[in-house]
């Protein structure tokens, strides 16, 4: 409950306050959000498995956006900045396909 | 549980390799911490905040440095964006002239085309009006006249501007089309005279024999001429006073074109043909 | 169909009491879609580039100027080709005026079209009916001799250089024939041309005035600034002469 209502009240308090993006973090920002979502897809479906661990969850989310946005930034400095935060979108889209897999097959299967 | 199940159609040889790294790729890893978690495994709380502290000083170290960056990245960023935009517009003001130009290129072009058919309707026109006018050079069949003084040079045996005037008359009677008097074209402006001993035709003086040059049609122009008041005076100059007079038809003459054809006071007249 | 187990613990996450894990989650989750919103909003906004890194920037500037040169370069040459156009439709043009005043003249000249300009009108009278078709055709090249550019015989027939004079059919009236056209005097011809030049060459010893009083007529002659010669030559087709092109 809590979880659902802290995504919303996060959402609503983004829309409102309208912050602007530094110069410097703003080709991070989109990595980092689909790092995060990548951990939370897999945080849903442990839950789903009913081997969801919060600790689990912080670790692979904080760790998950770190390595992505230290990855791509390793990438910016190398000047392959574009193709390594594409690699990166890339195999995290996958892992979110395949989490999202899993989790309608726990749906509807048994 | 928490792993996929194994395939249980055998896979290919060859695809194996692939068929690895692609699980691998979208084998999510949480799952394994997530298993280990749920079979109790240990935790290391010092571990966790061991790593959140040192990633920490990262994260500190690199946005000082960013931020400290920042301004010249945003004027940086700044001239890019407008070099950027002034490109954009300069590649599509281009564009727009080029179309533009391009449009003309093609009016000219089509202009052209027709601009085409116009000067040749024009020279052919001015073809036609020439054989007639005399601007022109024409060939064709017809007649050649000679006379000449006679020989003893007596004065009723030469040859007067007159004569040749009513020469010419007559062959224009007889249905001549085109005529030169010594190779002197002669056209609406062209005037038979003497100016002292010496006949001149367009000005040019001329000296015996006269060759007058008449394209027509062969088989009529000798005798029509013949039948005409020239004719038939020249046939008694001839018989009487000795004054040389052949006509033959010709098969092919070739009669340049006049000299004199320029207008000075004459201009044409809107008004139609009607008398004033 | 709906696994029951699985949105058991859905549920039963979703009702549970507010414990530590579901706060730590509950602020993640936030920060999540805190960032989420943020980003959705930076990509609407106007500013195209917003999250391009500087090097495709650099890379997007290089392929313009590129671009920006082939269309310098295709804009020149299209320059090139209509100046190169305007200059010869500006050639023809002048060519095409040129012939065409030409062809106006030529036509003039063979009597295809009424002409207008200073020049005398002379009037033969013969009333004995003695003035024959020499005398004409005589003061008709006198006339030429002088600048005459248009002729007309009695407003009715056109002299150009096809013309023929013959004398008129009935010897006992006073007519000529010009060009199968019978005119009966007294003789009016108007003449474009000098009329100082052209009045002289009838009045010159010898000349048509002499001619015509010898014969028992009379000529008058009157200049004028504006005359119309606007009787028409009879078109000829010329069947036997081709122009040499």
């Amino acid at each position: 409950m809590i979880a659902v209502l802290g995504l919303l009240v996060g959402v609503l308090l983004g829309l409102f306050l309208e912050p602007s993006v530094p110069l410097a973090l703003q080709p991070y920002l989109p990595i980092a959000v689909v790092a995060a979502l990548d951990a939370t897809f897999g945080a849903l479906r442990a839950l789903l498995d009913g081997i969801f661990d919060d600790r689990v969850f912080v670790i692979s989310f904080v760790s998950n956006v770190l390595v992505a946005a230290l990855i791509v930034y390793l990438g910016d400095q190398l000047g392959v900045g574009s193709q390594l935060s594409t690699g990166v979108v890339v195999v995290l889209g996958i892992r979110i396909f395949s989490n999202v897999a899993a989790i309608r097959r726990k749906l509807l299967h048994a | 549980m928490s792993l996929s199940p194994p395939d249980p159609r055998p896979a290919p040889p060859h695809a194996d390799a692939s068929r690895e790294l692609l699980a691998r790729l979208t084998r999510p890893d949480d799952d394994d911490e997530y298993a280990a978690a749920d079979r109790g495994g240990p935790s290391s709380r010092v571990g966790l905040a061991t790593a959140t502290a040192a990633l920490a000083v990262l994260l500190t170290v690199a946005a000082v440095q960013t931020q400290a960056a920042q301004p010249q990245d945003e004027r940086d960023r700044e001239v890019l964006l407008e070099r950027l935009a002034r490109e954009k517009t300069e590649v599509a003001v281009l564009g727009a002239r080029a179309e533009s130009t391009a449009a003309e290129v093609e009016e000219l072009r089509a202009s052209t085309l027709e601009a085409t058919e116009t000067v040749q309707a024009l020279q052919a026109q001015l073809d036609t009006q020439g054989a007639t006018v005399g601007s022109a050079p024409v060939r064709g069949p017809g007649v050649r006249v000679v006379v000449d003084d006679s020989d003893d040079g007596a004065p009723e045996g030469t040859i007067t501007d007159s004569d040749l005037q009513q020469l010419v008359n007559g062959l224009w009677k007889a249905g001549a089309e085109a005529i030169t008097v010594n190779g002197q074209r002669l056209t609406t402006l062209s005037a038979i005279r003497t100016a002292g001993q010496a006949i001149t035709v367009n000005y040019r003086s001329l000296t015996p024999p006269y060759t007058v040059a008449a394209i027509g049609d062969p088989e009529t122009l000798p005798a029509r001429l013949l039948e005409t008041a020239a004719g038939q005076m020249f046939s008694d100059l001839s018989i009487n006073f000795g004054v040389q007079f052949e006509v033959e038809a010709a098969s092919e003459l070739g009669l340049p074109a006049g000299s004199r054809l320029e207008l000075d006071v004459a201009t044409a007249s809107t008004k139609g043909g009607d008398g004033a | 169909m709906l696994d029951q187990t699985a949105l058991q613990r859905v549920a039963r996450s979703v009702v549970a009491r507010p414990s530590r894990g579901q706060a730590v989650v509950g602020v993640l989750l936030a920060v999540l879609g805190f960032a989420a919103a943020v980003q959705v909003s930076e990509v609407d906004s106007d500013d195209a580039y917003s999250g391009t890194r500087r090097e495709d920037l650099v890379q997007l500037l290089q392929s313009l100027s590129v671009a920006q040169d082939r269309a310098a370069g295709r804009l020149a040459d299209l320059e090139e080709t209509r100046d190169a156009l305007q200059l010869s439709t500006q050639q023809r043009q002048a060519a095409l005026l040129e012939s065409q005043e030409r062809l106006d003249s030529l036509r003039l000249l063979s009597g295809q079209v009424a002409a207008v300009g200073p020049g005398v009108r002379i009037t033969i009278d013969d009333p004995d009916g003695t003035v024959g078709a020499a005398t004409l055709l005589n003061a008709v090249e006198e006339l030429r001799d002088s600048g005459a550019e248009a002729i007309e015989v009695n407003d009715a027939a056109r002299v150009v250089a096809q013309t023929w004079f013959g004398d008129g059919p009935d010897p006992a009236d006073a007519s000529l024939v010009v060009d199968s056209r019978t005119v009966s005097a007294p003789y009016v011809v108007e003449v474009i041309g000098d009329p100082a030049t052209l009045a002289e060459a009838t009045a010159f010893p010898g000349g048509l005035t002499d001619e015509a009083e010898a014969l028992g007529g009379t000529v008058s002659v009157v200049t004028s600034d504006e005359l119309r010669v606007e009787s028409l030559a009879p078109a000829r087709a010329t069947s036997f002469a081709e122009p040499v092109t």
